[in-house]
């Protein structure tokens, strides 16, 4: 055996062992107690993914939506399916379709003689209505005549032709407020 | 995952690396924790990270501690305490043998170079490979391992005086 090629000069032994070396040196750099961070950092850091993760707009989406949707519920409910209800007298007189007023439709009406029962339908959102009173024109035979202001959002119509006053209470009922004027 | 839970998940696991090189660069734990907040923000506030996760933390660190300590310089006079290691620890009394190795080691470790402190902080403290400590500090591969080898010298040298 040819000693002189097992034998190794100290820089490879330096080259050999300094691995090692290194490895030992970075265990005991990482065994030293290092100062730690306050709990506050990680209190505030937490409080950073919060605030990304579920920003303020994604937690009052759920609020927004709901809101929203009791808004829309309410807004269809209040005008666009509601349905207002006149109801008097004895007889009961068809009345021929009446014109519509931009966006409102009436689908079926009833006139009695000592009053009136009207069915409404709103087919559109008009927000404008929303102010109330408003006067229709409840016609000779108490027909109902789409006036310019009629708009079924509201809650209060008058007929000042026969002096009657139709009031709604939520959600489907109507009623009518003072006599109609005798024929 | 969304980069707010991997944010979340690398902060965990290297809370104590990122406050350390922090510490290291600005040498006050308070302004350390400072700049390990700003970097967290300014990563999630980005929403993308580009590479390697763990490196790209540890460079937003480091630039955010170097961006509050070139504040601090003009701003600050009272003193700071500077140490990257628990004071509790490194003056308790009756050190065992091993205690007085790792204490000359601290004392070493601190009187490093910034440049060799951080790549063995990053290393020993951080876990990480020489590729991500050369993507944490913007230098080339050969120059991470440089000043590593350096640093290691430098504290064995230090250790040998000690065991002498």
């Amino acid at each position: 055996m040819n000693d002189h090629t097992s034998s190794t000069t100290p820089e490879d032994h330096g080259r050999d062992v300094r691995p090692a070396v290194d490895a030992a040196i970075e265990r005991l750099i990482a065994a030293i107690p290092l100062r730690r961070p306050s709990g506050m950092l990680d209190v505030r850091i937490g409080a950073l993914i919060e605030r990304h993760t579920h920003p303020w707009w994604k937690r009052a989406a759920p609020i927004a939506a709901a809101a929203g949707f009791a808004l829309a519920i309410g807004f269809v409910a209040g005008s666009w399916m509601s349905q207002g209800r006149l109801t008097g007298g004895e007889s009961r007189t068809q009345l021929p379709a009446l014109p519509t007023d931009g966006g409102t439709a009436i689908d079926a009406r009833d006139a009695r003689d000592a009053g009136l029962n009207m069915v409404l339908r709103d087919s559109s959102v008009r927000p404008a209505a929303l102010a109330a009173p408003r006067s229709i024109d409840l016609g000779e035979e108490g027909a109902l005549q789409a006036a310019e202001s009629l708009w079924i959002r509201t809650d209060r119509f008058h007929d000042p032709r026969r002096g009657v006053t139709i009031e709604r209470s939520y959600p489907e009922t109507w009623t009518l407020v003072g006599a109609p004027a005798a024929d | 995952m969304p980069p707010d839970r991997l944010i979340a998940d690398l902060y965990r696991q290297h809370a104590q690396g990122l406050f350390s090189v922090a510490l290291a660069i600005v040498r006050d734990a308070a302004i350390a924790e400072d700049a390990v907040h700003d970097a967290v923000s300014r990563v999630l506030d980005r929403g993308t990270i580009d590479g390697d996760a763990v490196a790209y933390l540890y460079a937003s660190v480091r630039n955010a501690a170097r961006d509050l300590l070139r504040r601090r310089r003009v701003r600050r006079a009272e003193p700071i305490d500077d140490r990257i290691f628990d004071p509790a620890w490194t003056s308790e009394p009756g050190l065992s043998c091993d205690q007085e190795l790792r204490h000359a080691l601290a004392g070493a470790i601190e009187s490093l170079p910034p440049e060799q402190q951080e790549v063995l902080l990053m290393r020993a403290v951080g876990r990480l490979g020489f590729e991500q400590i050369a993507a944490a500090i913007g230098a080339p591969l050969g120059t991470v391992a440089s000043r590593y080898s350096r640093g290691v010298d430098a504290l064995r040298h230090q250790l040998q005086e000690v065991a002498q």
